[in-house]
C-alpha cells in the first residue's frame, strides 16, 4: 500500500511539473486554489509561503536546460 | 535625499562593438556566466547583473548586444540604440554608459565611442585587449587618449583576473556629466585618423603576420573549403570513435545500478517504476554524455579560435546560391548545439524576411539533441568497422546525416526564396583575431553543456520516463488476457492508435509511443523506447541493451526511416516557443511544425521504399 502511494505522488508529481510547463496558467491556478485551501484549514506558514510563491511564479523559458537569460546561472547555452 | 541617491545602484551599460569583449568584461565585473565566444553577434539582448565596487557602491549593469553603430540595422541593435538614448520600453536611460573598445582594433571601434560621446551622457571608455595589443606592438597613449575624447579612459584585459581592477575603482566616482558636445556634423572617421596618429604608436609594417599567411589557406576558397570539410569529418569521427571507452564505462554502471535497485528492492510497482521507469529510461539517456561532451569540446574549439567568421566568410557563396546570406550562418551554426539560442542569433539578421527564413531552417540544424537518436540507431544498424582502415563507418555515417541535414536546409531556403535571389545586404564580417583556446573557459564551457545536459536528464527525461511508466503499466490487462500486458495499457493503445499514421512510413507502434514525449525533447525518445521495451518485454536490462534489442526485433528500413524522420523531426516545444516569441505570433509556429511534418514523412515515407525496394524488410 506504501508502495503504491510513493509511486502515485511520484507521478502526480511529475504531472505537475509537465501541466507546469505547458500549460502554467492551469498550474498557477492550482496553486492558488491549494493556497486558499491551506488558509483555511490553518496550514504551516512556511508550507502556505511556499504554495503563494508557486502561485504567483513565472514559467521557465527556453529548452528547459538553462537557468533562463539574464540570470547568474548562464543565459541560453 | 542626498543619501537616498547614494544607496541606490548606479545604472550603467556595456556598449561598443560585437565582439570587443563586453561580455566578458560583464562576467569578470558581475561574476556571471554568459556566453562568451570569439567572434560577433554572440549577445543578442540585453542581460542584467548587480556588482559592488571596492568602497561599496551598487552599480546594475547591462550588457547590451554589439552595434557598429547607433543607426540601427538590426532588431540586436534597435535594443542598443533604443537603450542608450532612453527609449527602451521599462527601461530608464543608463546613468553611465562604459563603452568598451577592442585596442586591437580601433581604428572601428573609436569610430562608435566617438558616435556614443554625441550622446552627450555621462560615459567611459574601457580600453580591453590591451595585452593583446600590445602583444602586436602597438603602444596607446591612454593619458592623452583621454584628452582628446574629454571623458575619462581605463584599460582593461577583461578575459584575465582582476582585470578591471581600474574601471572598478572608476565607478567609486563615475563621471556626473556628459562630455562637451562635439559638432552634429563631425566627420567622425577624420577625426579617427586624427586620435589614431595623435595616440597610436604601431610597429612598422615589415615580414607578413602569422594571421594574414594563414589566412591566405584558411579563407581561400579551395583550401579553405578543404581545410572546412576535413574539419567536420574529423569532428564527427571524433564523436564516435573518442567517446567509446567513456560510454561502456556508463553503460557498465548504468547496467551495474539497474540490477543493484532491483535486488535490494522488493518485487511490486515501485521497483518497476525505478527500474523500468526512470533507470531505463534515464540510464538510456546519458550514456550519451561523454558523445555530445565531444561535439561541444569540437564547437567551443572553434569558437575560441575565431574560426567560425571565417567559415561564414567561405560559405558566405554557397549560402548565397540558395538565397541565404553569410550572416544567416553564425544563428545555423548555433542550432547545432540548440535551435532555441540559434534563433534567437537570427536578430543580428537585418532583413526581416532573411530573418524570418532563417528561423524555419534552424530547427533543420541537427542539434545535440538528435546525437543520442543518431547514435543509438547507427550502433545498432550499422556494422561497427572501419572504411580504408582509418575511417569509422559509424562516424561517416554520422557525417552524412549531418550533411543531410545542411543539405536540406539549402534546398529549403532555396525554395523559400524562390530561386535564391539574396535580399540581404552584402555580408560585412569583422575577423578576429585568432586566439589560442583558453583551457579554462574551455573547461568551463564542456562543464556547463554537462550540466545542461543533467539538468535535462534529472527533470525533462526522468519525469517523462516515470509518466511513460504509467502510461505503460496501467490499466492492467483484464484477467484471462494472452497479450503483452502493455498492449492493454493506456500507451499501447496510444500507439496502436497512431499506427495506421505511421505504418506506411514503417514505423511501429513502440516509435510511435516514443514520438509523442519526444516533441519536448528529442533525446526523450531513446528513454522512452528504453521504458516501452522494457515495460513491455519484461526486458531485465532494458538500459544497458536497447541497442541490441532494437537490432534484433526492428528491420533495417524501419531504423532508416527512423533516421530520415529524426533529420527532419517536428521539432521540440521549445523550439515552437521561441518561433512564436521571436516572431510574436502563432502564424509561423503553425508553418514550421506543418512543413517539418510534411518533410520528415516524405522523407521516412522514401527512405522506408527504397530500402525495402533493397531488402532492407528483414528484422
Amino acid at each position: 500500500m506504501i508502495e503504491v502511494l510513493i509511486v502515485g505522488v511520484l507521478v502526480v508529481a511529475c504531472g505537475l511539473y509537465w501541466l507546469g510547463r505547458l500549460a502554467p496558467s492551469v498550474t498557477r491556478g492550482l496553486w492558488r486554489g491549494t493556497g486558499r485551501v491551506l488558509d483555511v484549514v490553518h496550514a504551516p506558514v512556511p508550507v502556505r509561503q511556499a504554495v503563494a510563491g508557486r502561485a504567483g511564479s513565472t514559467s521557465a523559458g527556453g529548452c528547459g536546460g538553462c537557468k533562463g537569460c539574464g540570470k547568474d546561472g548562464g543565459g541560453c547555452h | 535625499m542626498d543619501a537616498m541617491v547614494e544607496t541606490l545602484p548606479l545604472r550603467a551599460a556595456l556598449v561598443g562593438n560585437p565582439n570587443c569583449g563586453k561580455t566578458a568584461l560583464f562576467n569578470q565585473l558581475t561574476g556571471s556566466r554568459q556566453k562568451v565566444a570569439n567572434y560577433a553577434g554572440v549577445t543578442v539582448e540585453r542581460k542584467e547583473g548587480r556588482l559592488t565596487t571596492p568602497a561599496g557602491r551598487g552599480v546594475r549593469l547591462l550588457d547590451l548586444p554589439g552595434a557598429y553603430s547607433l543607426t540601427a540595422t538590426s532588431p540586436d541593435e534597435a535594443v542598443t540604440r533604443d537603450v542608450c538614448a532612453g527609449r527602451y520600453r521599462g527601461e530608464p536611460a543608463p546613468e553611465l554608459l562604459i563603452c568598451v573598445l577592442s585596442a586591437t582594433n580601433l581604428r572601428l571601434h573609436l569610430r562608435f565611442a566617438l558616435e556614443v560621446r554625441q550622446l552627450g551622457r555621462p560615459m567611459v571608455v574601457v580600453l580591453n585587449m590591451l595585452d593583446a595589443a600590445r602583444r602586436q606592438g602597438m603602444v596607446i597613449d591612454v593619458p592623452r587618449l583621454q584628452h582628446e575624447l574629454g571623458v575619462p579612459v581605463v584599460t582593461a584585459v577583461a578575459i584575465r583576473k582582476n582585470g578591471a581592477t581600474d574601471l572598478l575603482d572608476l565607478l567609486d566616482h563615475p563621471p556626473l556629466t556628459g562630455p562637451a558636445p562635439s559638432a552634429k556634423d563631425e566627420d567622425l572617421h577624420a577625426t579617427v585618423r586624427r586620435l589614431l596618429t595623435e595616440c597610436v604608436s604601431r610597429p612598422s609594417a615589415g615580414t607578413e603576420a602569422l594571421e594574414d599567411r594563414l589566412d591566405r589557406w584558411v579563407l581561400s576558397p579551395v583550401t579553405g573549403l578543404l581545410i572546412l570539410f576535413a574539419l567536420m569529418f574529423v569532428m564527427f569521427q571524433a564523436v564516435f570513435s573518442w567517446a567509446q571507452p567513456l560510454m561502456d564505462s556508463i553503460d557498465a554502471g548504468v547496467s551495474a545500478f539497474g540490477e543493484l535497485v532491483r535486488h535490494v528492492l522488493p518485487d511490486g510497482v515501485l521497483q518497476s517504476l525505478i527500474v523500468d521507469g526512470v533507470i531505463a529510461g534515464a540510464g538510456t539517456v546519458i550514456v550519451f554524455l561523454p558523445q555530445i561532451l565531444i561535439l561541444f569540446l569540437w564547437i567551443l574549439v572553434l569558437e575560441e579560435s575565431g574560426y567560425l567568421p571565417r567559415a561564414a566568410f567561405l560559405l558566405d557563396r554557397i549560402m548565397a546560391s540558395a538565397g541565404l546570406s553569410g550572416r544567416s550562418f553564425i544563428p545555423l551554426l548555433s542550432s547545432f548545439a540548440c535551435a532555441v539560442p540559434g534563433i534567437m542569433a537570427t536578430r543580428t539578421i537585418q532583413n526581416p524576411r532573411d530573418r524570418l527564413i532563417t528561423i524555419l531552417l534552424a530547427p533543420l540544424m541537427t542539434c545535440s539533441a538528435r546525437l543520442p537518436v543518431y547514435t543509438l540507431l547507427i550502433a545498432a544498424f550499422v556494422p561497427d568497422r572501419y572504411v580504408g582502415g582509418v575511417f569509422n563507418l559509424h562516424g561517416l555515417v554520422l557525417f552524412t546525416l549531418y550533411m543531410a541535414a545542411i543539405g536540406s536546409a539549402l534546398i529549403v531556403a532555396w525554395v523559400l526564396k524562390r530561386g535564391g535571389k539574396a535580399t540581404e545586404h552584402p555580408l560585412l564580417l569583422e575577423l578576429p583575431a585568432y586566439r589560442l583556446p583558453n583551457l579554462r573557459d574551455l573547461g568551463l564551457g564542456l562543464w556547463q553543456r554537462a550540466v545542461i545536459f543533467l539538468s535535462r536528464v534529472g527533470t525533462i527525461i526522468v519525469t517523462l520516463s516515470v509518466l511513460l511508466w504509467a502510461l505503460s503499466s496501467f490499466p492492467a490487462p483484464p484477467a484471462g488476457a494472452t497479450g503483452p500486458a502493455i498492449d492493454y495499457s493506456l500507451a499501447g493503445r496510444i500507439g496502436h492508435w497512431m499506427l495506421p499514421l505511421f505504418a506506411p512510413i514503417g514505423f511501429n507502434w513502440q516509435i510511435c509511443v516514443a514520438l509523442i514525449p519526444g516533441l519536448a525533447a528529442r533525446e526523450v525518445a531513446v528513454s522512452a523506447l528504453g521504458t516501452v521495451y522494457a515495460v513491455g518485454g519484461g526486458e531485465t536490462d532494458a538500459a544497458a541493451q536497447l541497442t541490441p534489442l532494437l537490432s534484433a526485433q526492428w528491420s533495417l528500413a524501419t531504423a532508416l526511416s527512423l533516421l530520415a524522420w529524426y533529420v527532419f523531426a517536428p521539432q521540440c516545444f521549445s523550439t515552437l516557443a521561441v518561433i512564436r516569441r521571436e516572431t510574436g505570433g502563432w502564424k509561423m509556429v503553425v508553418v514550421t511544425a506543418t512543413y517539418l511534418f510534411g518533410l520528415a514523412y516524405a522523407a521516412s515515407f522514401v527512405t522506408w521504399r527504397v530500402a525495402l525496394a533493397f531488402g532492407g524488410g528483414a528484422s
